[in-house]
């Protein structure tokens, strides 16, 4: 299978059967995520993310347009077999047990009975939640929840994790724990879909994104296409002040680093390159020229203004 | 089989009512004013033995229609707090998790009443040497315990069809009326087949007076049938319902 | 979505098909079983009548526990609320058995009714009090001014006492017959025979009870209303001497009983005056000296010899 999600022109609007919001939640939406990425599905809050994976879930039905998932549409309930997730709040019955919890789920992805005990020890000790095994989920914070709610997804050795919001709720370690369910699932060949608010985490793990923005996609594609070159950078050693001071008026950023050295970062201009390939070649061992790309949180935002200005 | 266990799984985390303590203390409770009736005897002019079997069916009954509601609590909280989505993000389909609710809170229900029975069989052989449980008495109480079944479709029903802020209210009302059937003679027609009839699970009177034969197995046996083929009716509207709805 | 639509569609018409079908089945059964059903009350109890008319009752001995006498309210009182327990179980005999009673002297047309309603209740059909009290409390207290046909419940309803009482029946028995003699004294005439007086209506009464079982001590099983009245042969004797003795020269008491005894005491000879049986031989009666018609019995079978021979054996 070459896309694990294939989605054409889907269009959500909320409300009932007799009267729907005019406002869609979700507009025209395409996106193909191919088989074995970590995709990272951006967006402010009310952009259409949860929608969009609701959609693929088969929690909400979409106004019009397709969506496949491994395939199928969403309402094949045998295909959820392959799929693992974790909803925004993960909410569980509060009377039962973590282990009980996971063994219902377990009997509802079909895992044997005679490995079911084994794998549900084996992902509680991947969510380093073993000690809680037999706690009551009712008792739990939040962040166990999480934990919960990612071993759950991960039981059934998912083809597909989509995870909505994993990294809400959890302390640093476990973000950083979870980071590495996420590439250690990348690794056994399963496809993640995700969507998170926090960017950097998105950017430290994500090979694809795709920006929602009040319902429409901005964007989609491979981070280290999306996140291109955008300039250079003149880093110029201590002592060179008249070297800096050359190039000052062309430069967007200037920094003084303490030790006295210049750090100049230019966009990227012809006259701009060719100035400064010509300070390299005059001043050799005293600059190094380095090129700067944006950062996802830069990209983030740069697009959320411009499609903010132009609506 | 397949099907069966995804059901089942359901069930299991809506029979979890029988591991609140809360559960038993009432069950105790029942018991007791079961067998307070006996001190009844004075001043109901020795009526008090058709007295205690009347309590135990009134009581068993009114614990029926409370687990049965439960299931309303059950399933609006499932669905507002979106674990009801997490349960229907596995390949479970809405038909079975609301058949597995169903047959949940009937198990759950059937222990409960059943051992409301069994306490009433025992304070009631304890209270009257001579008496003995009487096969009529006991047909009651079975009726009671299969009306658990439809009273829990409907509140399966309610608890898709209508808001989380009426479901249990409905569900009472619907419950009680559909008890009164008799005050409802111009639209009886109705009832049996889209409106519950479950005064077909009421013969208290005759089990409190244990009028021999006057209950039969099969009518049991008939009575049981009628409230799984209304369940059927009522879980299918609800499916066809909650196959359309958005969850959170 | 749309296969589903119609799998849930055609399951429900099933459903509701079947189930309507098999409501109106067991409601019908449901009929035989609780034939007082209909009677109930269609408050919305929710299906606690019967839990509603036990409360109903406690309540009742609360309050008939307070009252010093019962006079015209507070037998209004106690028959509504005897009736609200009764609308909600029909079948509660102690409420027929204690509000009826209750009420026998201030309001006996009301008690009389409760009664009935009781007797008439064919779940309460192997209750024989019911019946009695309803025709005692119409014989005693109801007057022909409240009911005409009073006399005629009343000998039903100890009819239906004694039908259903057993080895219980003398003093229902009594009863019946007191009952139906207080009929024939009111009709005034029997078999076209004036009935001078009440001795005389009782002979007439067992007469008829003779007759209905066929002629026979242990009555007719063929007739529906033929009771089993012991003694009836010596009682109606004991009838025919005490109609006698009230009034020994009336032609209609006199002709009543000559009507009676040939029948009754085809086999037997009596004295005329005092109606007493005598033995074969005997010359007067042995109770008041009168002189008798002397007769003789066949020495081998005892039967009444009426010539030389015996007409019953041939013996001479």
């Amino acid at each position: 299978m070459e896309n694990i999600i294939e989605i054409k022109n889907l269009t959500k609007y909320y409300g009932s059967l007799f009267w729907k919001k005019k406002k869609p939640s979700l507009y025209d939406l395409n996106l193909t995520i191919p088989d074995g990425a970590i995709f990272g599905f951006l967006g402010p809050n009310g952009a259409g993310k949860t929608t969009t994976i609701k959609i693929l879930m088969n929690l909400i039905k979409q106004s019009s347009g397709e969506a496949l998932i491994l395939g199928c549409p969403p309402d094949n309930v045998e295909v959820k077999r392959l799929i693992g997730f974790l909803p925004d709040a993960p909410a569980f019955s509060p009377y039962l047990s973590a282990v009980e919890f996971l063994n219902i789920c377990a009997k509802l992805f079909g895992i044997p009975s005679d490995i079911r005990k084994k794998r549900i020890a084996e992902v509680l000790e991947t969510v380093r939640m073993t000690r809680h095994a037999k706690s009551k989920l009712g008792g739990f914070s939040r962040g166990m929840t999480q934990r919960i709610g990612i071993a759950q997804a991960i039981l059934n050795n998912p083809k597909l994790l989509i995870l909505d919001e994993p990294l809400v709720g959890l302390d640093p370690h476990g973000r950083q724990e979870l980071k590495d369910i996420i590439l250690d699932q990348k690794a056994r060949g399963t496809s993640v879909f995700f969507c998170s608010h926090i960017l950097s985490d998105a950017e430290k793990i994500c090979d694809r994104i795709g920006i929602l923005c009040e319902s429409r996609l901005l964007c989609s594609g491979r981070l280290d296409e999306l996140l291109s070159e955008t300039g250079s950078k003149l880093h110029v050693s201590p002592g060179h002040d008249d070297i800096a001071k050359e190039m000052l008026s062309a430069a967007t950023e200037t920094i003084k680093r303490p030790d006295g050295g210049w750090e100049l970062s230019f966009q990227n201009k012809e006259e701009t390159t060719q100035a400064l390939m010509a300070i390299k070649e005059k001043h050799g061992g005293a600059v190094t020229i380095t090129s700067s790309r944006e950062s996802l949180e830069d990209f983030f935002f740069r697009k959320i203004e411009n499609a903010t200005k132009q609506s | 089989m397949k099907t069966i266990n995804e059901i089942m799984a359901i069930a299991s985390g809506a029979w979890q009512l029988l591991r609140m303590r809360v559960v038993y203390v009432l069950i105790l409770c029942v018991l007791v004013l079961i067998g307070s009736a006996y001190r009844y005897d004075v001043l109901s002019l020795g009526q008090h033995k058709a007295l205690m079997v009347d309590v135990s069916l009134m009581l068993n009954t009114l614990a029926a229609i409370l687990v049965a509601i439960s299931v309303t609590f059950e399933i609006s909280r499932e669905l507002r707090e979106g674990v009801a989505s997490t349960l229907l993000s596995k390949p479970l389909g809405r038909t079975h998790y609301l058949i597995g609710k169903l047959v949940g809170i009937s198990i759950a229900g059937i222990v409960i009443t059943g051992l409301i029975t069994l306490g009433f069989c025992i304070i009631f052989n304890s209270a009257f040497d001579d008496a003995g449980i009487g096969q009529t008495m006991l047909l009651g109480h079975l009726l009671v315990m299969a009306s658990i079944i439809p009273m829990s479709a409907l509140a399966v029903m309610f608890s898709v069809l209508v808001p989380e802020s009426i479901a249990a209210i409905v569900t009472v009302i619907a419950i009680w009326f559909a008890h009164s059937t008799p005050a409802l003679d111009k639209i009886k027609i109705l009832y049996g087949g889209i409106l519950p009839d479950l005064n077909l699970f009421n013969l208290k009177a005759e089990a409190a007076y244990n009028v021999a034969g006057s209950i039969s197995w099969v009518y049991l046996a008939l009575a049981l049938a009628w409230g799984i083929i209304y369940s059927v009716f009522a879980t299918s509207l609800a499916s066809l319902v909650f196959g359309y709805r958005d969850l959170k | 979505m749309k296969k589903s639509l119609v799998t849930h569609i055609a399951v429900m018409v099933v459903a509701v098909v079947l189930g309507s079908y098999l409501a109106s089945y067991l409601t019908a059964q449901q009929s035989e079983i609780s034939v007082n059903r209909d009677k109930l009350s269609k408050a919305p109890l929710g299906g606690f009548n019967k839990f509603a008319s036990d409360v109903q009752w406690m309540l009742f001995i609360n309050y008939a526990g307070g009252i010093d006498c019962v006079e015209k309210p507070e037998a209004e009182e106690i028959y509504n609320r005897l009736n609200t327990i009764l609308s909600n179980d029909p079948d509660m005999e102690i409420a027929y058995n204690i509000g009826g009673m209750m009420i026998s002297n201030s309001d006996p047309v009301k008690s009389a009714e409760i009664f009935m309603r009781g007797a008439n209740n064919a779940n309460l059909k192997s209750s024989w009090q019911l019946p009695f009290s309803a025709g005692f409390v119409l014989d005693r207290y109801v007057t022909d001014q409240d009911d005409p046909q009073r006399l005629k419940k009343a000998e039903e309803m100890f009819r239906l006492a004694a039908s259903r009482a057993g080895d219980n029946a003398p003093y229902i028995t009594s009863a019946l017959l007191k009952t139906r003699a207080k009929r024939i004294a009111q009709k005034g005439k029997w078999s076209n025979i004036p009935v001078v007086n009440d001795e005389h209506a009782l002979l007439c009464a067992m007469f008829d009870e003779w007759r209905k079982g066929g002629g026979s001590e242990d009555g007719n099983p063929q007739a529906s209303d033929s009771m089993n009245i012991p003694d009836l042969k010596a009682r109606l004797l004991k009838a025919a001497q005490d109609a006698k003795a009230s009034d020994p020269t009336n032609k209609n008491i006199l002709e009543t009983i000559n009507k009676v005894m040939k029948v009754v005491s085809e086999d037997q000879h009596l004295c005329g005056n005092c109606l007493t049986p005598y033995a074969a031989g005997d010359k007067f009666c042995s109770q008041c000296g009168t002189s008798v018609v002397v007769y003789a019995v066949c020495p081998k079978c005892a039967a009444v010899m009426k010539g030389k021979f015996c007409s019953h054996c041939g013996n001479k």
